[in-house]
């Protein structure tokens, strides 16, 4: 069974992909997307990023975005999570989990998923880098 | 009370996150009232508004008592 929500620690990909999958013999294609913490940055060498979020709109956003896909794509079904509070580098902020019968929703779902948690969802994060300091990110960095 | 939220980098410009306000006013008037220069940026677009868990873009609208008043900088997941 696909889900959605806000998560406070390491996200199992795994864990997600064999769920969504379970018992579902029409599934012919999953697609996943992991945002994954990158140490380089134009602004300095990033050791972890520190994302707030509004819980109440963010998980509601969520929600309607995995919705939406489905209705829209004719996905068979879909996971939506993302990470917040502190994540390091290397470690996954955002899973997106597309499955599908045929492969190019499933690709075309999980691309407008991710450009709708960043477009719609009340989630920020800063750049927390190596040797102190941060900034806030900016929509369009 | 009026309750008032604030997220990312507005919480930390401002050095506080959640207040409770006796409040009586319309959302603009809140606004300017808790930063002048939030005014200005929510103009520009960088801060969003939201009531009671949606987006409210009428400064105009009244403010009344179990209201929650969440002030947004422009998002930045995934």
């Amino acid at each position: 069974m696909g889900r959605s929500g806000i998560v406070d620690g390491p996200i199992d990909e795994e864990i997600e992909i064999r769920a969504i999958a379970q018992g579902k013999t029409e599934v012919g294609a999953i697609v996943t997307f992991k945002g994954v913490i990158r140490e380089k940055s134009p602004h300095g060498r990033v050791e972890k990023l520190y994302y707030d979020f509004y819980p109440e709109m963010a998980s509601t956003a969520l929600e309607e975005i995995r919705r939406r896909a489905i209705e829209k794509f004719g996905l068979v079904d879909a996971t939506l999570l993302h990470r917040v509070g502190e994540v390091p580098v290397g470690e996954t902020a955002l899973l997106v989990i597309a499955a599908s019968e045929h492969r190019e929703a499933a690709f075309e779902a999980a691309r407008w998923m991710v450009d709708e948690v960043k477009r719609t969802a009340a989630i920020w994060k800063k750049e927390i880098f190596v040797g102190g300091g941060g900034r806030w990110v900016e929509l369009e960095d | 009370m009026v309750r008032v939220r604030l997220y990312g980098w507005i919480a930390e410009e401002l050095g506080w996150r959640e207040r409770s306000l006796d409040f009586e006013g319309t959302l603009g008037d809140l606004i300017a009232a808790l930063n002048a220069d939030l005014m200005e940026l929510v103009f520009k677009g960088r801060v969003m508004v939201a009531v009671n868990h949606s987006l409210e873009r009428d400064l105009g609208r009244a403010v009344s008592g179990d209201d929650i008043i969440a002030l947004l900088p422009t998002f930045s997941g995934g």
